[in-house]
């Protein structure tokens, strides 16, 4: 019943030579530079697996030998598990997966087409939706919700996502607490603590900061997730020009450096915990100074990452698909499927932000959903790539149609019509005269009807009633919203 | 020059499946054939060895014949433009991206209603083209609909040559088209032989799918080939309808069609240059409509830049196609991962990557300069990641340190204008500057430049004398 994604990896931008020279300078990075940790107990564990620690100026260098022997403890193998087991996901090297992105502040109403705050019911529409979507393989918490109280943000956004879907799903802390309770709470609907350390459903996303840096409550956080059982992203944006070298080979190294640093503390900690190597590579727009989410270069280094996480043999958590248009124009269109196709090909594992985004990641849309997991489809579609056999060979089929004949009433057609080709829900295939008939619709607006009947007709059911009373005993803030 | 950009990173099959597939085709070759339509083609591949049968009009060849003739085939084409910079040479690994036709329709610039083309679009559409950067040679882009069968195809060369300086490609359609245009590109090259040494056409003929070719094509190829003018043999097969329904038989079916017209070519005149030709596409196997954008083509024409590897013959491929019939997302991701496939992996020659939707029946002046600017993103995805000392920046970082800044470094103002790709038309600032310039989409905005790139245009119309001359032999120009 597990899913085991779609072995990848035919897309290869760097040479092995050069997969060796980004290490090689990551290591020298690690060893003589260092990486600034401001956390007391995050300090004292990594000077005990034999780093070097400087207290007063918080920085921690490491030995190439005893990074390697650390990081080598690392899960090779990491399986994400949902409330559904046809949604668990076993995410190892070169296996692609798909999440949608999140933490957008706007959201566009899918009913009025109004662009405004986002809210908790948000949450609980778009997680049905992705719960409906076949190409969007877990949740990453889409939105922050507007008007809840930061010590209340957290429970209930991790609440309804896993109420309104049967997905695991995967989000960030805003409370210093956040990540204790959250966990208490995910205890509680998963019947136990050795029930939930068993099977995760769901993922803490913690940010390291470039360059090189590990904040206090963030390495709170790991702490907590690396106590309860809970797989940890460490995720990391450096920025070409601005907060990592303006070239694209300067910023991998330091990216390579950054995300197994976060790898080597979560080892510290607790060894076996399971952590991705995480990496959300990105440019400034060096006439702007703006920051870019859905540039080229992006898609280049993703693939280059999953490289490099496939070479160190750990799980990786990238990103994909996203475009900096406001709206879903022809723009959105070629920046995500170049941002989503990319580290796909190239067998990048949990491309999240694949899924919804506008304006970077700004804004969340319904439509832009059904679009983007029709993208995605594509995307798999690729990597799937062409099986060569006996049978799709098809000489004897050749043979007997041919030069000149048609193979439209062959047997070999009929047999793989259905599953040789992907077959999309928004893109148009008719001919001009039929797409005006039907009311020359663009993209938008079919994604706009799909989603809507999506959410009309697709059911999910919520936890037992028992649980959730449960929950709301120990959190009674929690707003429960159905979508 | 222009040797394109190196690329071959993504492969999309082992090369152990690629000699599956090569060897499936050696055995279609041997035991299935060609049908050939054309009497004194069937005679020429009789006298050079290949098993005729003339009744069925049926060619077989072993692969032992078929290798042998392969290797005449010149590795390296040079498509010469009028001008040196636009020169392409095309060899195995490096990519180069076109424009496509022929298109029956056209978006109206100023109504943006669809109506039929005419010669004029076509000059508009190669004066546009001209000044786009990310277009390196520029195929015909449509067919004019005012301008008589007998007529179109010298006027639509010429048309082509008159507007752009960059090397014009294309089909020809009436009686003798092949003929006529290359005589008319021999006058304005100053002769026979100098066409021959720098042909800055080339010409378009297809062989149809599955596995035949037919007379009037074949009469053609023979003119294109004997004047030294670069032949393309365009195979366009339909899985599940004109090619079996799995790609991995339609690559088998593809690679003996495109292979046939090497080996024609080589037969007419040993190392002619010709390309590997592959426009591989998919039925809509609900509607039966033919699919230009579906990602199946990506990932054939994909496949078909390691066959053409493996041969080392120099290709021609297709992408960024897409059966939207306005600029919308589908439009955008249709033609996005049509085109990024094959550039990845190597594919030489991918046309159609400019101007064409609605499953390449339309163009708009729009779209050029939009799918310019995805053309130039998938050029800055080609030419991928530059790995050296300078580069890696080790020095930089640890000048900056942990948590420090890179904005002012020399190093970020060394390679602040060349790492990144500065798109045109794409919005990039925050919500509300959008809103502020009017909450255009890329179509509006993409509309808007094509005045900016027509003004940037040169005129490279041919001197008076010229003129004079062709206007002489060809009257209806």
């Amino acid at each position: 019943m597990t899913f085991y994604g779609y072995p990848s990896g035919f897309y290869k931008p760097l040479s092995l030579k050069e997969v060796e020279k980004i290490h090689n300078t990551s290591l020298r990075i690690l060893e003589e530079v260092g990486f600034m940790v401001d956390n007391k107990r995050a300090l004292v564990v990594l000077e005990k697996i034999g780093c070097k620690v400087d207290y007063l100026n918080k920085i921690v260098r490491v030995e190439p030998d005893v990074l390697m022997r650390t990081i080598k403890k690392a899960p090779a193998r990491i399986t994400l598990y949902g409330r559904d087991e046809k949604n668990n996901l076993v995410i190892e090297a070169n296996r692609t997966y798909y999440s949608n992105g999140g933490t957008a502040i706007k959201t566009i109403d899918v009913e009025t087409g109004e662009r405004r705050d986002s809210t908790l019911e948000d949450i609980s529409q778009i997680c049905k939706l992705i719960d409906y979507l076949n190409n969007i393989h877990m949740i990453m918490l889409p939105v922050y919700p507007g008007g809840i109280e930061t010590n209340e943000v957290d429970v209930n956004r991790f609440f309804n996502a896993l109420n309104n879907s049967t997905k695991h799903v995967m989000g960030g802390i805003y409370h210093e607490d956040g990540a204790k309770d959250v966990i208490k709470m995910a205890q509680i609907l998963a019947g136990g603590e050795e029930e939930f350390r068993k099977r995760p459903i769901l993922t803490f996303i913690t940010c390291l900061l470039s360059p090189l840096k590990m904040e206090h409550n963030y390495v709170n956080f790991m702490f907590d997730a690396a106590d309860a059982g809970v797989p940890v992203v460490t995720s990391v944006c450096p920025i070409s020009g601005l907060t990592a070298p303006m070239t694209l080979a300067g910023q991998l190294a330091q990216l390579n450096a950054e995300a197994l640093s976060g790898i080597l503390l979560l080892q510290a900690i607790n060894n076996g915990t399971p952590v991705f190597y995480s990496v959300v590579p990105t440019i400034a727009d060096m006439r702007s100074m703006g920051f870019l989410f859905g540039a080229v270069e992006s898609g280049i280094m993703n693939a280059a990452c999953a490289q490099l996480a496939s070479y160190y043999n750990i799980p990786m958590y990238s990103t994909g698909g996203v475009s900096e248009s406001k709206v879903g124009d022809a723009q959105s269109g070629y920046e995500k499927a170049m941002g989503s196709l990319m580290p796909a090909l190239a067998g990048a594992q949990l491309i999240h932000d694949a899924a919804g985004l506008l304006e970077g990641s700004i804004c969340f849309s319904l439509e832009q959903l059904v679009i983007d997991d029709e993208i995605n489809g594509m995307a798999l579609r690729a990597t799937r790539g062409i099986e060569v056999n006996d049978d799709t060979l098809a000489y004897e089929t050749i043979k007997s149609v041919g030069p000149g004949g048609n193979y439209l009433a062959q047997g070999h057609t009929v047999k793989h019509m259905r599953t040789e080709t992907f077959f999309p829900k928004v893109a148009n295939r008719n001919i001009y005269t039929d797409w005006v008939k039907d009311g020359s619709k663009n993209s938008w607006q079919r994604a706009n009807e799909i989603a809507r009947e999506a959410l009309a007709n697709h059911q999910v059911q919520p936890f037992e009633s028992e649980k959730i009373l449960h929950v709301k005993s120990e959190f009674p803030y929690l707003r429960e919203i159905k979508a | 020059m222009y040797f394109g950009t190196a690329s071959g990173y993504y492969q999309p099959v082992s090369i152990k499946e690629i000699e599956i597939i090569h060897n499936a085709a050696m055995h279609v070759f041997e035991k299935v054939g060609i049908e050939v339509d054309h009497e004194r083609a069937l005679k020429l591949f009789a006298e050079n060895g290949a098993q005729v049968d003339f009744i069925n009009k049926r060619v077989r060849a072993s692969e032992k014949w078929i290798i042998e003739k392969i290797k005449m085939a010149p590795a390296r084409v040079i498509l010469y433009g009028r001008e040196d910079k636009h020169h392409l040479v095309v060899e195995p690994g490096r990519t180069f991206l076109g424009s496509g036709g022929s298109a029956v329709g056209i978006l109206d610039y100023e109504s943006g209603v669809r109506r039929p083309t005419t010669l004029d679009d076509l000059k508009t559409i190669a004066k546009l083209c001209h000044s786009l950067d990310n277009i390196h040679w520029f195929v015909l882009p449509v067919y004019p609909n005012d301008v008589s069968n007998e007529d179109v195809d010298v006027n639509r060369f010429f048309a082509g040559l008159n507007n752009t300086t960059k090397h014009i490609m294309g089909g020809v359609f009436g009686p003798e088209g092949a003929k006529k245009v290359v005589q008319m590109a021999q006058l304005l090259a100053g002769g026979a032989k100098e066409l021959k040494a720098k042909p800055n056409i080339s010409i378009t003929c297809s062989i149809m799918s599955p596995l035949k070719m037919e007379k009037n094509y074949v009469e053609h190829m023979f003119e294109v080939v004997q004047a030294g003018v670069p032949l393309v043999t365009s195979c366009a097969p339909i899985s599940g309808a004109t090619a079996p329904m799995t790609l991995a038989g339609t690559l088998v079916q593809l690679n003996v069609e495109a292979l046939s017209g090497i080996l024609l070519a080589q037969l007419i005149n040993p190392a002619s240059p010709v390309l590997y030709s592959v426009v591989p596409t998919t039925a809509d196997m609900r509607t039966m409509n033919f699919l230009f954008g579906a990602v199946e083509n990506g990932i054939m024409n994909s496949v078909c830049a390691q066959l053409a590897s493996f041969y080392n013959l120099p290709m021609y491929a297709t992408g960024g196609t897409t059966e939207a019939k306005v600029p919308d997302a589908q439009a955008g991701y249709e033609k996005a991962t049509t085109i990024l496939m094959p550039a990845l992996a190597g594919a030489q020659l991918i046309h159609e990557s400019a101007g064409l939707i609605d499953s390449g029946m339309t163009v708009s002046l729009e779209q050029y300069v939009i799918d310019n600017e995805i053309n130039g993103m998938v050029m800055r995805a080609v030419r991928g990641l530059d790995i050296n000392e300078d580069r890696l920046a080790l020095e930089v970082i640890e000048a900056i340190g942990p948590g420090g800044n890179y904005l002012t470094h020399p190093h970020t103002l060394k390679y602040m204008r060349s790492e990144t790709f500065m798109p045109d038309v794409a919005a990039r600032m925050s919500y509300n500057i959008w809103k502020e310039n009017g909450c255009k989409d890329v179509g509006q905005v993409a509309r808007e430049r094509v005045g900016k790139y027509f003004k940037e245009s040169t005129d490279v119309a041919y001197n008076e004398e010229i003129i004079k001359e062709i206007k002489k032999e060809y009257p209806h120009i």
